[in-house]
């Protein structure tokens, strides 16, 4: 298991956007379900409970793939490490980095839109 | 009799005792036939013939809507011939081709001898031609699919088409499936354990980069169409009301499990072909790729966010804005890593030196179609403009700049790239030339003005229209130019076919490639390498190009078959370091008898013949099992099981053979079809919560029950293992028993708990969903036992002991595996309505 979480091992590779795709389900079902049983009304525009419950999950996963992605970029730069280790470690650093961009992108339109409209 | 090696001396008896391990059969028992290289052609020379039958139905279109009013085929058959031009293409042509290339390629590429599954290619393959005809069959017989490639609910269920129509496609294109799965499972785990030594991840070939994303991708993304497929079909012959609203169904959650699939698709086309372009332009230009760490990076991120796109589909269906905002910003956000690589391949060309060969010519053309392609799938990801051309032909012409774009142009680089592989001989430059020129020119006339006709307006799937709207002249010049790209087919078909006769011989690597699979001879022997050499960087023959010589002389490493295995090399996945020899399959029937007893099935449901269907499904059950009973120690596996000292060991007498990883595998698509099934489950209960709440309830405590028995037998097997591992076997046999009957005891629990719920499946989609789900845990959890009982009986005949005792470990999995979709089912099926009654 400890070999599982090392930044060198190549989960690394995927993790990053696993965690983005179960966040991403989870704000699509989470504004499902949420609009199916408390729709807040139109007129409130943005500002509300939902869309503030949704954009506060991004932040989490925004700072975790941040530290895991500053955990890769040193496991990169140990030398001693063989390179395919640091090739794993410096492309799993880059795709937590896609991570952090890509959620805080599709988390955006939580500041524009209303939620059930 | 088998075939020789090309370029085999008679004197050599190194090459006498491969062709005799390796060798292909004749005659009828060419259908024994399980060598990648066989089944990579079969597949390709296969999905050639669907693309002509797709690209005639195609013709057809175009010929119907060349003139307002015509009426060369009514509305029914212009129907049919729509949908099976988009099925045929997507689905028998598009991914088994691009399939059958990485099966044809991967293992030369990886320096491994062959694919670690042969048996699973070769019933991809029969399951892939049986499905494609039974589903051309349809043509014939004026029953195809006339519901879209997509077959939307209610159009396709049984009340607005009746018939076997549908039947058809859910059925032929569910047996196809079978094919493209278990090609994506070997793939994966031949490109993750069978690599050369010394091939660590960051040496291995940009192309298994690419394969390795796409064969995760139909791992995970083929699931759900699955699931899908059998949910209609159960709807339309059993009427299970799944997706009919006035039964607590919803159509649109047919929609979700579509694209769900659908979009990934076109993902699982283009980047194998991608991985064409990103091998090549490096060839051609004379120097690496530029940015192989990003363009990795970019694989790896196109494969996972083109699966948060599939509603960008769906735009029109009445999806909340908001909602519609996050898949929007996905699907822009799928353009970057997609970039990323266009920009690798352009500072590729300008820092290389061009070489305008053939192969190039299409490449050059991928460029400039595919950019356009993307940029109008931009601006469909823009919600208020797909409103605007939703359903007409500017989605027609947008898909086909991907599509064809996308795959087609890097597809034919690469069959012209690789064609002195196939037949040792090289294409005609002169005819090649023409048929690029007539193909790309015919192309964008059609497709080029087909946004034009979108963006007036015409809808698609429209048989016929009025004169005088507009769309006369946009059509008419869609339709010359169709026919100008059908010229520029027949005249590529004619300089493939006549290469074989007049082509000039092709010499030992011809474009001066870089990469592994030129280091075989051309055409190729059945096993590729007489020797497997150690690779140490990502340009082996660049480096070393005197490898051919040398690995056809044996220097390396396997380079003995005196022993009468099928040998390649497993190696770490991280970083390719030997840790056992893999001993293949040979030859077999099993494969085509077993894609036989499927085919069957497939026909038998259609012509409703239920008890000839249960028969040849028991039939099939029966052929797979005797095929897993050759496995491991079993003399038919391993006729030698002998090893020089000091060698490393055969895998099966390991306890990480690439069976297990193939179990881990397998199980990642199958929790993907159970994911699935559970989003329908909660997708219904929140669109259709009054549909859902069914009288019937399946009681707690039979499955609370099996859950702990589960439990024990899972931690039992686990302890069995643990001492198998450490080399003791004592009373094995009695363990596995013991524990099967512990799975035995909860199945029944299970079963008695289904039979006691009273269920109405036809009456409800919640009791429907519910029976389903319930049949499912049941079936894994027989088939753990059976598989289990199965391994208890080869410890007591010693093909499992403490020396062989690879083979539980494979199915261990298996069980975890049940136990977490039991309880994670009870959860869902038994908990959560509670809380929902609560609320």
């Amino acid at each position: 298991m400890r070999a599982l979480l090392s930044p060198c091992h190549p989960l690394q590779l995927v993790l990053g956007l696993l965690l983005w795709s179960l966040w991403f389900v989870l704000i699509y079902g989470g504004l499902s379900v949420l609009c199916a049983f408390a729709a807040p009304p139109a007129t409130q525009g943005q500002w509300t409970l939902a869309n503030l419950l949704l954009g506060a999950s991004a932040l989490p996963l925004f700072a975790f793939s941040g530290w895991l992605a500053l955990r890769g970029w040193r496991a990169a730069s140990n030398i001693e490490q063989s390179s395919a280790r640091r090739f794993v470690a410096l492309t799993g650093a880059g795709i937590h980095v896609i991570g952090m961009l890509a959620t805080l992108f599709v988390a955006l339109p939580l500041l524009i839109l209303p939620p059930c409209v | 009799m088998t075939e020789r090696q090309a370029g085999a001396t008679p004197d050599n008896p190194q090459e006498d005792q491969f062709d005799a391990v390796w060798g292909n059969p004749r005659g009828w028992r060419a259908l024994t036939i399980v060598n990648h290289t066989t089944i990579g052609l079969r597949f390709m020379i296969t999905g050639l013939v669907f693309f002509l039958i797709g690209g005639l139905l195609a013709m057809l279109i175009r010929t119907q809507l060349a003139l307002p009013g015509q009426e060369v085929v009514g509305p029914d058959l212009y129907n049919q011939a729509f949908t099976m031009h988009g099925t045929l293409m997507m689905f028998l042509f598009a991914v088994p081709m691009m399939e059958g290339l990485a099966v044809y390629l991967i293992p030369k590429m990886i320096g491994a001898r062959d694919l670690v599954f042969p048996r699973l290619s070769s019933l991809g393959y029969w399951c892939y031609l049986f499905g494609g005809i039974i589903l051309c069959s349809s043509l014939f017989l004026d029953l195809a699919p006339k519901a879209g490639w997509f077959m939307y609910t209610p159009l396709s269920s049984a009340a607005h088409t009746p018939g076997a129509h549908s039947d058809f496609w859910l059925l032929g294109i569910t047996f196809v499936e079978i094919s493209a799965v278990s090609a994506g499972v070997e793939l994966v785990v031949s490109i993750l354990r069978s690599r050369a030594p010394g091939m660590a991840l960051n040496r291995m070939p940009i192309y298994g980069w690419y394969i390795l994303v796409m064969a995760m991708m139909i791992v995970v993304g083929f699931p759900p169409l699955i699931l899908g497929s059998i949910l209609l079909e159960l709807e339309r012959a059993a009427g299970m009301p799944f997706f009919d609203p006035s039964r607590g169904g919803d159509p649109v959650l047919w929609q979700h499990l579509f694209w769900l699939f659908g979009h990934p698709e076109v993902y699982i086309i283009f980047l194998p072909a991608a991985g064409i372009v990103s091998t090549l332009l490096p060839v051609f230009c004379g120097r690496p790729l530029v940015g192989y760490r990003w363009v990795v990076l970019g694989v790896i991120s196109t494969g996972f966010i083109s699966f948060g796109l599939w509603v960008h589909h769906m735009f029109t269906v009445g999806i909340p804005q908001l909602a519609q905002a996050f898949f929007s910003a996905a699907s822009m956000l799928v353009a970057i890593p997609t970039a990323v690589q266009v920009f690798s391949w352009l500072a590729t060309l300008w820092l290389g030196k061009p070489r305008y060969s053939l192969p190039m010519l299409w490449l050059v053309g991928f460029l400039l179609v595919f950019v356009c392609g993307g940029l109008t799938g931009v601006m469909l990801a823009l919600v208020p403009f797909d409103w605007q051309v939703h359903d007409t032909h500017f989605v027609v012409a947008h898909m086909h700049y991907v599509l064809v774009g996308g795959m087609f142009f890097p597809l034919m680089a690469g069959l012209y790239y690789w064609m002195p592989h196939f037949s040792g001989r090289m294409p005609s430059e002169r005819l090649g030339r023409w048929g690029f020129w007539l193909f790309f020119a015919g192309f964008n006339i059609t497709f080029l003005i087909m946004h034009w006709t979108g963006l007036l307006g015409m809808p698609r799937r429209i048989y016929t229209y009025e004169t005088g709207l507009g769309w006369d002249l946009p059509n008419l010049i869609s339709s010359v130019g169709s026919f100008i790209m059908a010229i520029g087919v027949a005249t590529l078909l004619l300089d493939f076919v006549l290469h074989f006769r007049f082509g000039r011989r092709a010499a030992q690597n011809p474009w001066q490639a870089d990469t592994l699979e030129w280091a075989t001879s051309l055409p190729p022997s059945p096993y590729n390498f007489a020797s497997l050499p150690r690779i140490e960087d990502r340009h082996p023959l660049w480096t070393r190009p005197d490898l051919p010589q040398s690995i056809a002389r044996g220097e390396h490493s396997l380079a003995t078959a005196d022993h009468g295995r099928r040998e390649t090399w497993g190696t770490d996945a991280l970083t390719g370091r030997p840790s056992e020899i893999i001993h293949l399959p040979g030859n077999s029937l099993l494969p085509f008898i077993a894609a036989l007893c499927i085919g069957v099935v497939c026909i038998s449901l259609l012509a409703k013949g239920y008890w000839i269907a249960l028969i040849a499904t028991v039939a099939s059950i029966g052929v797979l099992l005797r095929w897993s009973w050759e496995n491991g120690a079993h003399p038919a596996a391993a006729p030698d099981a002998r090893t020089q000292p000091g060698d490393l060991p055969l895998h099966s007498r390991t306890c990480d053979g690439p069976g297990r990883w193939g179990m881990g595998v397998t199980l990642l698509a199958n929790g993907s079809l159970y994911l699935s099934m559970l989003f329908g489950w909660f997708y219904l209960w929140t669109v259709a919560p009054g549909g859902m709440t069914g009288e019937a309830r399946l009681q707690h405590w039979p499955l609370l029950l099996g859950i702990g028995l589960l439990s024990a037998a899972v931690l039992w097997l686990r302890r069995c293992l643990k001492r198998l591992r450490a080399g003791d076997d004592a009373q094995l046999a009695g363990n596995l028993t013991a524990v099967t009957g512990l799975g035995l005891a909860q199945s029944a629990l299970l079963l008695w708990a289904l039979l006691d719920a009273g269920l109405a499946p036809r009456a409800s989609a919640h009791d429907a969903l519910l029976m389903f789900a319930v049949i499912y845990l049941l079936v894994h959890c027989v088939l753990g036992c059976a598989l289990l009982a199965l391994q208890s009986w080869r410890v007591r005949l010693g093909l499992v002991n403490a020396e062989c005792p690879y083979e539980p470990f494979v199915v261990a999995p298996l069980w975890q595996y049940n136990l977490g979709v039991l309880a994670s089912g009870y959860v869902a099926l038994l908990l959560f309505p509670l809380s929902w009654s609560a609320s």
